[in-house]
């Protein structure tokens, strides 16, 4: 998934600093984000609590956490898909400065692809499809919180969109009833703050 | 006249082997709930094409037909986390 997302926001003609695997470091990321004081968006993919995103940091603190909430000063911060990030994190986040925060209040589910159906696309298209909304808002100069609110729109429409898909085939499709509700908890979770 | 088999599910995480209690399974519309060792049984016509799915709220779903063709018939699901964490 982060590597249609890269794909994506490049597509836009932005800059991408991917950080993978053992680099989701909190030191890494603070060096990072100190290189690169212009970045106007970070993306998190991967596991979190409700506190921090965790990173390779997955008994420790985290990557980025309510203690150093602050280094995601004037950017908007996205975890998505990442589980629980919008209990604590999120408010957080924004009341130290961060322009915006989305994520889940929830553990968010994975989807695979199954005999029946490929639901891991899904899973993708319906995740890509905030992010292309957020960026394409933004690259038109639409202000952060209407940007946001309708990337947040979009997302929850497509999301509505496979659950209406796995209803229609609950019958045929031994595994849609898991992926409805899977659908339903990715969506109804996920939120946004704003400054 | 109908034998009657045993159809015997035993649930495990797939990353621990621990049994999955408390996880429900469906045979063909009959649904029961497996107990603290991950197990349940059905009476089942023998010789019958079974449809069992098996949901767990935090696990990857796990469906499939099975052909009970023993009088006691066990099938063992492995189930992946789907919580993302």
């Amino acid at each position: 998934m982060a590597n249609e997302l890269e794909k994506l926001i490049r597509g836009f003609g932005w800059d991408v600093v991917r950080l993978q695997g053992p680099q989701n470091l909190r030191v890494i990321f603070g060096l990072t984000l100190q290189a690169h004081p212009d970045a106007t968006l970070i993306a998190y993919l991967g596991h979190a609590s409700s506190t921090a995103l965790l990173g390779e940091e997955l008994f420790g603190a985290g990557l980025l956490g309510v203690d150093n909430a602050g280094d995601a000063k004037e950017r908007i911060l996205v975890g998505l898909p990442a589980c629980l990030s919008a209990q604590k994190l999120g408010p957080a986040a924004v009341q130290s400065g961060a322009k915006a925060f989305v994520g889940s209040k929830e553990e968010m589910m994975a989807q695979w692809n199954e005999v029946d159906h490929n639901y891991m696309a899904d899973w993708f298209d319906y995740t890509l499809t905030f992010y292309r909304s957020l960026v394409a808002s933004m690259s038109n100069n639409m202000t952060t919180k209407d940007a946001l609110s309708k990337a947040l729109n979009d997302y929850k429409e497509r999301c509505s969109y496979y659950m209406d898909l796995y209803k229609n085939h609950l019958d045929t499709w031994p595994n849609a009833d898991f992926y409805f509700v899977a659908c339903r908890q990715n969506r109804d979770f996920v939120v946004g703050f704003i400054r | 006249m109908c034998s009657l088999a045993k159809l015997v599910i035993i649930v495990h995480d797939a990353g621990t082997q621990v049994p999955l209690p408390y996880t429900q399974v469906d045979a063909d519309g009959s649904v029961l709930t497996t107990g603290l060792d991950g197990v349940c049984s059905f009476d089942v016509t023998l010789g019958k094409a079974v449809v069992v799915k098996v949901r767990h709220s935090y696990y990857r779903p796990w469906s499939s037909t099975v052909q009970v063709n023993t009088e006691r018939f066990e099938v063992s699901c492995d189930l992946e986390k789907a919580i993302l964490g």
